[in-house]
């Protein structure tokens, strides 16, 4: 029984926990509190055997209370948790899943570049590295990495033009 | 960073590079890390016994330790400060004038010449000088919330009496009844005399005994009332029922309907040792217990959780924030504290 409620938890911590300290990180404006509010989060679910019923909506409204009662804490006064659940309507979480479904697409999207495009490109990214630095790295020229760069910027904007698409409407939309 | 292509949303790459910082391993690692701290504390807490409240299945299980005890809430330190009641009582004599209890040694004499003593841990002791002294006097002790005080009566029965109750009984009992009347809750030890029945009477119902242990509880301000058999054989008489009871039997009154039903006594018998017992009680029972005991009000957020129901005990002589916590370790109520009012809410 315990085993399976393990097995399910490091599910969905490795879909979720990410998307979910970005929002919460929002909400509470630093990071580090975000990770611990999220692990958090994800224990009293297991300890309260609720993990099955986690849906991402169901999540994403977790964090939203936890990190409201994290930021109500900090500040020293307590407010009754049934009045800041309606302080951010539900639209918002509709949105963060939006956003998290983009996210997870452009990720699917940089998986499928070419393996050598790739690869560049998460040293650039993901590392920080300059081109030249990764030109150095892996041996090849600036110019190839540059040339590999605009591959996959090429290969991204095929896949993500109806994504960023979307995404521009969203933002005018809450406009 | 490149300068390069800029028509791809700089900033949706940069919650990708975020989220995947957030997907490296040593997160996992470090979930896994509190996860075994949560479920050994877990096993730990149901080994020790005495700490444990067993929830019933309609309670949905688990632990809440979230907040470390080092980073105590404003709430859990305000809760620390409801500190328990103790020995405390007001004396009404014959007369009429009153006298406050507090375990401190007292000794005076009724008009008929009975001494009544009152130390700190015999509670009052009533001892009859002159057995031919006829006169019926009464004497009624009161507990104001937040007291307990315990007495023995002239025919040596002795009583504990818990919060918020009072009992009015004769400083001498005549030849042929032994009469009292309470309200609230007290345990009896009656001493065995079966010439004179020993008769209880609450707003509800008149108990008849014939030397033997038992607790009633009958508060103005609950909804229910019941009468415990923990020894010996009892008779109840309501409205114009008369019922026997048998030693772990309860007679439970709910709605004007008398009930009979099995009852381990234990959990009701011992309020006046160090801890209290619940018997799968619902949650506002349990409060309203400790509103007197704690003399603090009760609101209750959230309807549902006064249907939670809670098995086990907590200990009486500490903060009322033990008393919450080991609740809300078990379940997912929350508590919190406002003025002399605690908030009872479900967890999220």
């Amino acid at each position: 029984m315990e085993k399976e409620q393990i097995i399910l938890l490091e599910e969905l911590f490795t879909r979720y926990f990410s998307h979910l300290v970005l929002y919460s990180g929002k909400l509470v404006g630093s990071r580090e509190p975000a990770e611990d509010i999220v692990q958090d989060v994800f224990l009293h679910l297991f300890e309260t055997k609720r993990l099955k019923y986690a849906t991402s909506s169901f999540l994403f409204t977790c964090v939203k209370n936890a990190s409201l009662n994290y930021i109500n804490l900090s500040k020293k006064r307590t407010i009754p948790l049934s009045s800041t659940q309606e302080a951010i309507p539900e639209k918002d979480i509709q949105e963060e899943i939006a956003h998290m479904q983009q996210l997870e697409r452009l990720d699917a999207a940089i998986e499928s570049l070419p393996a050598k495009c790739k690869e560049i490109f998460k040293q650039v990214y993901l590392q920080g590295q300059r081109y030249e630095d990764v030109a150095s790295q892996f041996g090849i020229s600036y110019h190839t990495v540059k040339a590999h760069m605009t591959t996959a910027f090429q290969h991204l904007r095929k896949h993500l033009l109806v994504l960023l698409f979307l995404l521009r409407n969203v933002k005018f939309a809450r406009k | 960073m490149p300068n390069e292509p800029k028509n791809i949303d700089e900033k949706i790459i940069r919650d990708w590079v975020e989220m995947k910082k957030l997907q490296h391993p040593k997160y996992w690692t470090k979930m896994k890390d509190k996860l075994e701290i949560v479920i050994r504390r877990k096993r730990r807490i149901q080994r020790i016994s005495y700490a444990a409240i067993f929830m019933l299945p309609i309670v949905a299980g688990g632990l809440y330790l979230l907040l470390d005890t080092s980073s105590l809430s404003p709430t859990e330190q305000t809760l620390a400060k409801v500190l328990p009641g103790d020995k405390k009582a007001i004396l009404y004599t014959s007369d009429g004038s009153s006298l406050v209890l507090s375990g401190d040694t007292l000794s005076l004499t009724e008009v008929n010449g009975t001494r009544i003593l009152s130390q700190k841990n015999e509670g009052i002791v009533y001892t009859p000088r002159s057995a031919d002294d006829k006169i019926e006097i009464y004497n009624t002790l009161v507990i104001p919330p937040k007291g307990e005080y315990n007495i023995t009566l002239s025919d040596g029965t002795q009583v504990w009496l818990n919060s918020s109750s009072s009992l009015k009984y004769p400083v001498f009992f005549s030849d042929t009844l032994r009469k009292v009347q309470l309200e609230g809750e007290a345990y009896f030890v009656v001493s065995e005399n079966k010439e004179k029945p020993f008769i209880v009477e609450t707003k509800d119902y008149s108990i008849r005994v014939l030397g033997t242990a038992f607790n009633v509880m009958d508060y103005n301000d609950d909804n229910y009332s019941h009468t415990t058999l923990a020894r010996g054989k009892i008779e109840i008489l309501h409205e114009n029922t008369r019922r026997i009871l048998n030693p772990g039997e309860q007679a439970l009154l709910k709605d004007g309907k008398m009930l009979i039903k099995k009852v381990d006594p234990h959990y009701y018998t011992t309020w006046m040792n160090e801890r209290f017992y619940f018997d799968s009680e619902s949650l506002e029972n349990i409060m309203k217990k400790l509103s007197r005991w704690y003399d603090v009000q009760v609101t209750f957020r959230d309807e549902e959780a006064k249907q939670y129901h809670f098995e086990g005990s907590v200990p009486k002589y500490s903060s009322i924030k033990e008393i919450c916590n080991i609740i809300e370790l078990t379940t997912h109520v929350r508590f919190e504290l406002e003025k002399n009012n605690i908030i009872v809410k479900i967890k999220e």
